[in-house]
């Protein structure tokens, strides 16, 4: 509140000072801005013993509050040897999902969300399509051309969330101090399974969590 | 006799040493194949199942820590899993093996028997068999055995060419599962497909009842369906398998194979043909009726009976025949059968004529290295126009031991006592030399005992026609 304040009382002096005044931007962006003193860095690695270990995970925070900016970064779906890569995706929810086939023959992008059919699309040889989720939660991915394929998307309100490769490291950045839920998401079996464990985040640390899953 | 045991088998042991020294083995079946282990993973000595490959069976020839992480031959997908979310809109997914399920075994024997007219002879190929398992998505598992020389002949009779073939359903839990086809049944003591000693199969499990005309024997197959489960007990050790099943039971016709049981049991079979002759009928099948068994075998300590305890990241293939714990075990069997009577000096065949029942009791002990064994039986059968009931009671005890995992010496022992003959006694010594995990050297031999050469209480007959026998038999398997 008293960041608000200032920012608010600085505006005013820029205000009635000169454009070329003496109140630099960067001092109203530090005001403006949580930096590294108000969040903390989440690393950690997922040990994978259920399902395919090639298949990768998503770890996320649950219940995260707040407006934050879309990823600049293009949300790919690559579908390639008969395969969706990666197997789940982790999107903000906004954010264009892009089908793109790296492979040399047709493929289908059917999506679904809770057993309704929502899209179905297909994409040609090197070609792409996009979709944009409307709602947070669990998509389904299948192709109806090639049956053996499946994915999931995940659609968060938040950026605080990764895309983990099996049994490898995460790290997630710029998250606000606090107590948060940390959900570790797999593939078993054609449905999605969690598994949550408590994190705390403090400002200026990085917090080292490891999930057995 | 015994002498000629003794030497052979010392040089056997020697034998073994020198080919065991050498390299591992590669060759694999179908489900070392399709986990890319070791037939050791789940076999003291092939085929009989450590603790392992038995909780593996139980989960319906799955890993039981999980088979996807394990299986290395990637099966053909027929629907991604994730298919289940949208049914019923599509069919259920499902997979079908990948690589060969095909796997061999073959065996050769050198035979010795004073009393035949042949006294020693080598059989070549003495059988060849052909068998096949899998999972077929996560509910659903098969197995066949084909065999293609049996006995050295190629056998004709269906229940021989194909002695097991079989469809199962597996509930997730394991607790709930239903086999239906052409299978071995749990109504035993032990196994008769999964024994060790190869040249005698079990008294309990392969004797009829001669005086009452009943061929039946629990093995070595029935049709039908069979449920059963399995429950892990407290802590992951030891559990709990029931079972229960409704099968035809088995022909008092001729029975099929021409193995040994089938030749010991031909005067029996001879009077049977002659009895339907008589009356201008074919051999007899009690389709109508039914028969029935249930049982259960709760197991205390040890790996857990769908594998608890067991490592979840990898495939144990040494050491894993060590598993301290104790089976008790119980089955009812209960069947019509006809019976072969005597009416006015003919022996005539009674189609329902005889109800019979098998009643079996177990305890099966591991300790450390020692596999220690004891049964009992008691047959019963009930024939109905002579009011009279013929016994047996059979009790077997079976001790085996891993002295080094490629040398595995046995013993068994086992005595019938009817109540309408003499008793007899039968011992099987008997001895494994793994010379490769695939590759397996016996060595066994058949004592028995009998008194009188009465048609129906010289047992000699029921036993190949001799009552002192001998083999060396090579196995290899791929």
């Amino acid at each position: 509140m008293r960041r608000i304040l200032g920012l608010l009382v600085l505006l005013a002096a820029r205000a009635a000072i000169s454009p070329a005044g003496a109140i630099p931007l960067s001092m109203l962006l530090f005001f403006a801005i949580p930096g590294k003193a108000q969040s903390g860095t989440l690393v950690g690695k997922i040990e994978v013993t259920t399902g395919k270990k090639d298949e990768n995970s998503v770890i996320y925070l649950r219940e995260v509050k707040g407006n934050y900016a879309l990823p600049q970064k293009q949300a790919v779906m690559d579908q390639k040897g008969k395969a969706f890569i990666p197997h789940l995706l982790p999107v903000q929810q906004g954010q264009t999902v892009r089908f793109r086939n790296s492979d040399t023959f047709s493929h289908n992008a059917h999506v679904y969300w809770e057993k309704r059919s929502m899209s179905n699309q297909s994409q040609p040889p090197n070609g792409y399509t996009d979709w944009t989720p409307a709602r947070t939660g669990e998509y389904l991915f299948l192709c109806n051309l090639h049956l053996e394929m499946s994915a999931f998307l995940l659609v968060f309100n938040h950026p605080f969330f990764a895309e983990v490769a099996s049994s490898s490291e995460f790290q997630i950045e710029n998250i606000p101090e606090g107590t948060y839920t940390l959900v570790a998401v797999r593939d078993v079996k054609g449905n999605l399974k969690e598994k949550a464990t408590e994190v705390v985040i403090k400002s200026g640390e990085t917090t080292r969590v490891t999930v057995k899953f | 006799m015994r002498d000629l045991f003794l030497k052979s088998f010392s040089a056997l042991v020697l034998f073994g040493i020198v080919l065991s020294a050498s390299q591992e083995a590669s060759a694999i079946p179908a489900f070392a194949r399709k986990y890319q282990t070791s037939c050791s993973t789940c076999h003291t000595v092939y085929p009989v199942l450590n603790s392992f490959g038995k909780a593996f069976k139980a989960t319906g020839y799955r890993i039981p820590a999980g088979d996807d992480a394990f299986t290395k031959d990637e099966p053909v997908s027929l629907g991604a899993p994730a298919w289940k979310q949208v049914w019923p809109d599509a069919l259920w997914p499902s997979d079908i093996p990948g690589g060969s399920v095909a796997s061999f075994w073959l065996s050769s024997r050198y035979r010795v028997n004073k009393s035949a007219p042949i006294t020693n002879e080598f059989d070549g190929l003495h059988e060849v068999y052909v068998l096949t398992g899998g999972t077929l998505g996560e509910s659903f598992s098969f197995f066949m055995e084909l065999e293609v020389i049996d006995g050295g002949t190629i056998p004709t009779a269906f229940g021989a060419a194909l002695p097991r073939a079989f469809f199962q359903y597996n509930h997730p839990s394991h607790k709930f599962n239903v086999t239906y086809g052409l299978f071995e049944p749990r109504a035993e003591l032990t196994s008769t497909r999964l024994r060790l000693m190869r040249l005698s199969d079990y008294l309990s499990n392969r004797y009829g009842m001669p005086p009452s005309g009943n061929s039946f024997s629990l093995a070595p197959n029935q049709r039908g369906f069979e449920v059963w489960g399995n429950v892990e007990g407290p802590g992951n050790r030891g559990g709990l398998e029931w079972f229960a099943g409704v099968v035809n039971g088995r022909d008092a016709g001729t029975p099929p194979g021409a193995g040994a049981y089938g030749a010991a049991i031909s005067g029996l079979n001879t009077r049977l043909q002659a009895a339907l002759a008589r009356e201008g009928r074919t051999p007899v099948e009690n389709n109508s009726n039914k028969d029935f068994y249930l049982g259960a075998n709760f197991k205390i300590g040890g790996m857990g009976v769908l594998g608890g305890g067991a490592s979840e990241t990898e495939l144990a293939q040494a050491d894993n025949f060590v598993d301290n714990s104790a089976t008790v075990g119980a089955f009812y069997y209960r069947g019509q059968a006809p019976a072969l009577v005597t009416e006015a000096e003919r022996e005539i065949l009674d189609r329902d004529g005889n109800d019979f029942h098998r009643l079996g009791f177990k305890v099966d002990l591991n300790l450390h290295r020692a596999n220690i064994l004891y049964g009992v039986q008691r047959n019963r059968d009930q024939v109905r126009t002579v009011a009279r009931n013929f016994d047996q009671l059979i009790n077997m005890v079976e001790v085996r031991y891993v002295l080094w995992p490629w040398l595995i010496p046995a013993v068994r022992f086992e005595n019938l006592n009817p109540n309408y003959g003499v008793a007899f006694n039968r011992t099987t010594l008997h001895a494994s030399i793994l010379a490769r995990a695939n590759i397996r050297i016996s060595l066994e031999g058949i004592l028995s005992r009998n008194s009188t050469t009465d048609p129906i209480r010289d047992y000699r007959r029921y036993d190949g026609g001799n009552d002192q026998r001998f083999d060396v038999r090579v196995d290899f398997a791929f």
